[in-house]
This record gives structure tokens, C-alpha cells and sequence, in this order.
């Protein structure tokens, strides 16, 4: 009966040794293959993100000059009467009135309301306020009133202006970037035609600053 | 005449013999069953090396790959820049009614007859547009109205007040909503 016990404790041995090795290996083979696939939908995912950029690395700087153009990153409104004083000099029109609102935000987009007056000849009024759609930073008219002043016309202006801040933070470096479709190339086409304006941030200028009277 | 087996050995030898018999079987299984452990084993480890050295290979690649993207993070800060302000800006939307009000309005004023001028004009967001106009010669209304009313750019129009002063003559004031 010792004689059988010996290899029949062996074989059981076996089997089990191979049971046990066959789970550990199966499970190391499993994490392997479903590290490979992770792995290489990364280089997938990053090869797009690399084409992407290499192609778009000459234009992308432009469009990111016209957005910030047309939406600035901090309150617009001056831009804003930049752009309208521009307009109304072009338009032969004289520019009073102006007031700036207080400014409005939301979790994404801030916006300020710009009041003027413009007067002038009626065409150089009208093609004026119809010049403002398209003018960087984006402002859409929220009023209109026009009025008759003799043989011209008065028109009082509400204009909101957007800004919103920038993006604080890029993805990873693994996260795709994704196309630009056919409908924001469109808008992109269309945000690089918009009156640039002269400036986007107002600088302080060095003046000569008070005279020491006792440096004489 | 048929062969007859006859068994003289003790019952005790006959069932030893069997024990033998599953005894060297067993012994068998064991050699075959380290075979197969052996053979088993090989090919996983195998297989596990050409795994890892293929994972090695495509994570030397993805680090090659992140080193030139890294390189153009200029680029890739516009590109998330763009994409940002992009999304905001669809937000906006594009349509701006009251422009649109006033661009029609402007095709009204650039077209009026003699004697019909602009008194005043309201323009909103929502393209909603309230305009008079001073109508001085009387024979100058039909015409005036007929082109208002042939005016394809609004979805409605109606007219608000209509009324006659002998110093400035009529006074119309329309109520409109562009298209």
C-alpha cells in the first residue's frame, strides 16, 4: 500500500504545482497582452497628436492670434471703443455719449456693455453699426436706437463685448487633441477676417515724469 | 478442446500484482505530467519573453513619440488655446439680430422716395425692429407701403400707428421682425 501511496502523493503534487503555475502564468500572459493593446493605443493616439501638430504647426500660431484677437482674455471693452471710434472716424461720424457697464460673468464667457452715441449722415450711421459684426474682439449690438437730428441721424449704441480667460492648464501628453472640423475651419476662416484691432493689451508708456526741482 | 486459465497463486500475490501495476502507471503519469509541466512551462516562458520585449519595444517607441510632442509644446499650448476659445466662441453663436435689423432698415432708408424720410428706429437682440418715417406728400404713401410690403427680409410686419399732423404730414410707425 506504501508503494502506491508514494506516487500517488507525487501525481497529486504535480497537479497541483501545475494548476497553481498554469494560474500565475496565465494571469502574467493576460496582463502582458493587455498592457501591449494600452501600449499600443497609445503610440496610435500620440502618432495622430504628433501628425496633428506637425501639420497645423505653421497655421496654428495665426488662428491663435485671430481668437485671441476675437476673444480677448481680459475685459474688452476699451478694444472695444477702439474699434468703434475707429469706425465712426472712417464713417464720418462723430462719437460722444460713451459709457461702459459693469462687467458680467459667467462660468465661461464675461461680458461688458459699451454705450454710445454716433452722428452722422444715415448710410455712414448704418454702415457703421453693420461694420461692428465684424470687428475683433466679438460684440454683438443689443440695442439700437436711431433718431432723426435735423438732416442726419443719431444713433444710440449698446454694444456687449466678450472676453474669457485662457485655458490654465494643456492636457496630458498622451490625451489626443482632436481635428478641427469642417464648421470650425469655417468659423476660423471667418475669425481671421474680422477688423484686427490696433492693440490687445494696453501698455504703460514711459513718460519724463515729474521734474526734481532740486536736482537744479 | 478448450484452454482452461488457471490462477495458483494466493489471493494475497494476485492483488500485490495490481498495486504494482497502478504503482508503475502512477509513476508513468508522473513523468509523463513532468513532460508536459516542462514543455508547458517552456513555451509560457517563451511567450513571456516575446511579450515583454514587445512591450519594451512599443513603450520605447510611445517615449520617443512623447519627447517629439513635447517638442512642439508651443504648438500644442495654441492648439489647446484654439480649441478653448473655439468652443466659447461657438457658444456666442453667430447670428446677431440686431445688426441684421439694422442692415435691412438700411436697404429701406437707401431706397426711400422723396418726401418720406426716418424719423426714429429701435433695434433689438432678438431682431425685433419698430421704425417710423414721416411721410410728407400724400401720393408718395402707396408706393412707399407697396415697397415695405414687397420687402422679403421680414417675417412679420405690421404697421403700429398711422397718423396725420397738417405741419409734418403722415406719420407711420411699423412693427417688424426679421427673418
Amino acid at each position: 500500500m506504501n508503494a502506491l501511496l508514494k506516487p500517488l502523493l507525487i501525481v497529486v503534487a504535480l497537479i497541483i504545482v501545475f494548476v497553481g503555475a498554469f494560474n500565475l502564468v496565465a494571469a502574467r500572459i493576460t496582463s502582458l497582452i493587455a498592457e501591449n493593446e494600452e501600449a499600443i493605443k497609445t503610440t496610435q493616439t500620440l502618432q495622430t497628436k504628433l501628425s496633428s501638430l506637425e501639420s497645423t504647426q505653421t497655421q496654428i500660431s495665426n488662428y491663435a492670434q485671430s481668437l485671441i484677437a476675437a476673444l480677448p482674455a481680459k475685459n474688452s471693452s476699451l478694444i472695444a471703443l477702439s474699434q468703434a471710434k475707429s469706425l465712426a472716424a472712417e464713417n464720418s461720424l462723430v462719437l460722444d455719449n460713451i459709457s461702459v457697464g459693469s462687467e458680467l460673468s459667467d462660468a465661461a464667457i464675461s461680458h461688458v456693455d459699451v454705450i454710445f452715441d454716433v452722428t452722422g449722415a444715415s448710410q455712414g450711421v448704418f454702415s457703421m453699426i453693420e461694420a461692428l459684426s465684424n470687428v475683433a474682439p466679438i460684440s454683438r449690438v443689443s440695442k439700437v436706437k436711431v433718431t432723426a437730428v435735423g438732416a442726419s441721424h443719431k444713433a444710440s449704441v449698446a454694444l456687449t463685448s466678450y472676453w474669457a480667460a485662457l485655458p490654465t492648464q494643456i492636457s496630458a501628453v498622451s490625451d489626443p487633441l482632436g481635428d478641427i472640423s469642417p464648421q470650425e475651419q469655417e468659423l476660423l476662416n471667418k475669425l481671421g477676417g474680422l477688423r484686427q484691432p490696433q492693440f490687445l493689451e494696453l501698455t504703460p508708456t514711459l513718460g519724463a515724469g515729474k521734474i526734481d526741482p532740486f536736482s537744479q | 478442446m478448450a484452454a482452461t486459465n488457471i490462477n495458483l497463486l494466493p489471493v494475497d500475490l494476485s492483488a500485490k500484482s495490481q498495486a504494482a501495476r497502478l504503482g508503475s502507471f502512477l509513476k508513468k503519469a508522473t513523468k509523463v505530467l513532468i513532460g508536459l509541466f516542462s514543455v508547458a512551462g517552456l513555451l509560457s516562458g517563451i511567450f513571456i519573453v516575446v511579450l515583454s520585449l514587445q512591450l519594451d519595444s512599443v513603450n520605447k517607441k510611445n517615449e520617443t513619440l512623447r519627447q517629439n510632442i513635447s517638442a512642439l509644446e508651443t504648438t500644442e499650448q495654441k492648439t489647446v488655446l484654439v480649441r478653448n476659445r473655439l468652443e466659447k466662441i461657438k457658444i456666442l453663436g453667430d447670428k446677431d439680430k440686431a445688426i441684421g435689423s439694422v442692415a435691412i432698415l438700411s436697404g429701406i432708408v437707401s431706397s426711400l422716395p422723396s418726401g418720406v424720410s426716418l424719423t426714429d428706429a429701435n433695434a433689438d437682440l432678438s431682431g425685433g425692429l419698430t421704425y417710423s418715417f414721416n411721410v410728407s406728400d400724400s401720393s408718395v404713401l402707396p408706393q412707399f407701403l407697396g415697397s415695405l410690403m414687397a420687402n422679403q427680409s421680414f417675417s412679420k410686419l405690421g404697421i403700429k400707428n398711422f397718423s396725420f399732423s397738417p405741419l409734418s404730414g403722415y406719420k407711420i410707425t411699423l412693427e417688424a421682425q426679421a427673418k
